[in-house]
């Protein structure tokens, strides 16, 4: 299905829950009683196309955008992607931690092995972070700095230094490897640790890890197919003038 | 093994969804991609290696396809699977490897998409139950849980770097571990390595 702007809200969620987590980010709290899709963006002055936009990419990952739709500015997608950051690296990945922590402190048939999924984890969280502040501090700067010179209809030499060393496209390639970790761990759990005393903590940890996984592939889809195409376009037409 | 790369071209999206989701539910399927137009199509064969392609004949238009697949050396081209029925399949001037249907029953065609899915992934049923790692196997994951790099296992174990490297895949592929991190909780979990022996 579609998202339309005349849908209402709830909804939504209905449909789809974890798109909970992806209207939080947007600044939107739960509670909408009856109101619509536009209604809600209007009250929170979020642009309404963006959010269709962005929950649509989301929630069905064939979701192509049509080009008539894409005039949003590139800040707002960086603002939203780093805001996404934010929330795993302060609320989803801690929220996961501490239930391991949990799970550490409860369980004393296999402390070792719990003790090392734990450091396990902590290594994710440092590759994650680091690879969220890549983007954050390089990627999605430069992609600002692409459409403002884009808007002026010139790059500036800085700029274009940085365009010979450097596109977008490199951005994708560099994508990869971070899902890397959080997939081991699944699978450890699932196949490898012997189950631990706390059975329903451990199956809350395999759940909270799942929906990670599935809501940082939709995050990645987003950059994808959003951010980059609209960056790509515009690194080209720079080009074209330089020559 | 690695996983199969399926193209589906075909203009209704009703049929496309429909086969995706049935594709979808196998392991050995890696990638899917859709296609509703020719252009595209053409262009998607001749960049990406798929290993199934559904086409519905119906979509070529411009008599293309022929020189399309041409181009494709044999080893490389893809099992062509026809979407049709069987009656139409023998007016069809494209030689498909299989049909199927829009009017055959749940358990005929879910038979021969598995059917297909496991010829194609080169699925041999005597390697079943073998996700057991091999002694030479647990030997090198032990020296990749000690951290040492491909070079150096090879030189301890008089084996070329590269066949370090076709082990780790095995070794990666039977437990479904990827990173060294991982693979080193597998190494510790099943006592093929100390846990006093290493610094995670």
């Amino acid at each position: 299905m579609i998202i339309r702007q005349d849908n209402k809200m709830a909804d939504l969620i209905h449909m789809n829950y974890l798109l909970i987590s992806v209207i939080n980010r947007f600044g939107i709290d739960l509670g909408f009683r009856d109101k619509t899709v536009f209604e809600v963006c209007r009250e929170h002055h979020i642009d309404v196309r963006f959010f269709l936009e962005i929950v649509n990419a989301f929630h069905d990952k064939d979701y192509f955008p049509d080009e008539d739709l894409q005039d949003f500015s590139i800040r707002l997608i960086v603002d939203y992607l780093a805001k996404t950051h934010r929330y795993y690296l302060d609320e989803k990945i801690p929220e996961i931690e501490q239930l391991i922590d949990e799970m550490v402190n409860t369980c004393f048939n296999q402390t070792d092995n719990l003790n090392m999924l734990q450091k396990f984890f902590k290594e994710y969280k440092e590759e994650l972070a680091h690879h969220t502040k890549r983007e954050d501090e390089v990627v999605f700067p430069y992609a600002i700095h692409v459409e403002k010179a884009f808007t002026r209809g010139k790059a500036d030499p800085d700029l274009k230094n940085q365009m010979n060393g450097y596109s977008i496209t490199d951005y994708i390639n560099e994508h990869d490897n971070i899902e890397e970790k959080l997939f081991d761990l699944k699978n450890i759990i699932i196949k490898y640790l012997p189950p631990p005393k706390n059975r329903a903590l451990c199956n809350k940890v395999l759940s909270e890890l799942f929906n990670l996984e599935k809501d940082m592939n939709d995050h990645s889809r987003i950059e994808e197919k959003v951010l980059v195409p609209k960056v790509i376009v515009m690194e080209k037409q720079l080009r074209k003038q330089d020559n | 093994m690695p996983k199969l790369s399926i193209l589906i071209a075909e203009k209704s999206y009703l049929i496309r969804k429909g086969l995706v989701l049935i594709l979808a539910e196998f392991p050995q399927v890696g990638n899917i991609v859709e296609t509703d137009n020719e252009e595209a199509f053409i262009s998607l064969v001749n960049k990406n290696n798929f290993q199934i392609l559904f086409l519905n004949p119906s979509f070529i238009r411009s008599g293309k396809f022929h020189t399309t697949f041409e181009k494709i050396p044999s080893p490389r081209a893809p099992v062509l699977i026809g979407i049709i029925s069987r009656e139409d399949n023998k007016k069809s001037q494209i030689k498909f490897a299989e049909t199927i249907g829009f009017d055959e029953n749940k358990s005929h065609l879910l038979k021969k998409i598995e059917n297909l899915i496991l010829r194609s992934s080169g699925y041999q049923p005597e390697e079943e139950g073998t996700s057991e790692l091999s002694e030479r196997e647990k030997n090198i994951l032990r020296h990749i849980a000690l951290g040492f790099t491909n070079k150096e296992i090879g030189e301890k174990l008089y084996i070329s770097a590269h066949t370090v490297i076709t082990h780790r895949k095995n070794i990666t592929r039977k437990l479904g571990i990827k990173s060294v991190s991982g693979l080193t909780v597998y190494a510790i979990l099943n006592k093929i390595v100390g846990m006093d022996e290493i610094r995670l």
